[in-house]
């Protein structure tokens, strides 16, 4: 759970930068962001926890 | 934009709206059940912070915040994405008292009471959150 919310941490600001600076629609920057939280979470895990 | 608590727009989501955050939250929940059963819970853990009502909450507020905008007669895809812009710079905010939350119960919980744990961790997700919005406001 640690490692899912600093991905989901993660995830958020990025996409909230990138809604901000480059003004995609919204469904498009969350589900094309989603690799951004999966490559932080398991990253996390695999290094950290695993 | 100013970010408030403005109760009246509960009358502006549809029930359809809510329907759908409840399907996507509890698709996500029932398949954290499944990891949990055969990855184990530290696998599963990571999927009870996963992004799954995030985009449709974000979706519908770009919606919501474009058609009011044109309502007035302006175009209003800009703001639309500005304050889906918030709402996620919010859910970040969010995202870090959910790690405080993980951190006290991942170290307390397995010595001592439930209920007390899970209430404390529940204040300091909310104080940590709120802080860092605080903080995020005024830097």
């Amino acid at each position: 759970m640690v490692a899912g919310a600093i991905a989901f941490f993660l995830y958020a600001s990025v996409v909230s930068t990138v809604l901000m600076r480059y003004k995609p629609p919204a469904l498009t920057a969350t589900l094309a962001l989603m690799p951004v939280w999966a490559g932080a979470a398991f990253g996390i895990w695999f290094v950290w926890l695993r | 934009m100013i970010v408030g608590f403005d109760p009246g727009s509960i009358h502006y989501s549809r029930w359809r709206h809510y329907a759908l955050r409840f399907l996507y939250g509890g698709t996500v929940t029932a398949l954290t059940g499944l990891i949990a059963r055969r990855y184990g819970p530290g696998v599963a853990g990571l999927f009870i912070a996963f992004p799954a009502i995030f985009p449709a909450g974000a979706t519908l507020i770009e919606k919501h915040e474009k058609e009011k905008t044109q309502s007035a007669g302006f175009d209003g895809t800009s703001r639309g994405r500005a304050a889906t812009s918030i709402d996620a710079a919010g859910a970040s905010m969010g995202a870090l008292g959910l790690i405080g939350f993980a951190i006290l119960v991942w170290c307390f919980l397995p010595h001592h009471s439930s209920l007390a744990i899970l209430t404390s961790a529940g204040v300091a997700w909310l104080a940590i959150s709120v802080l860092a919005w605080w903080l995020r406001k005024v830097v």
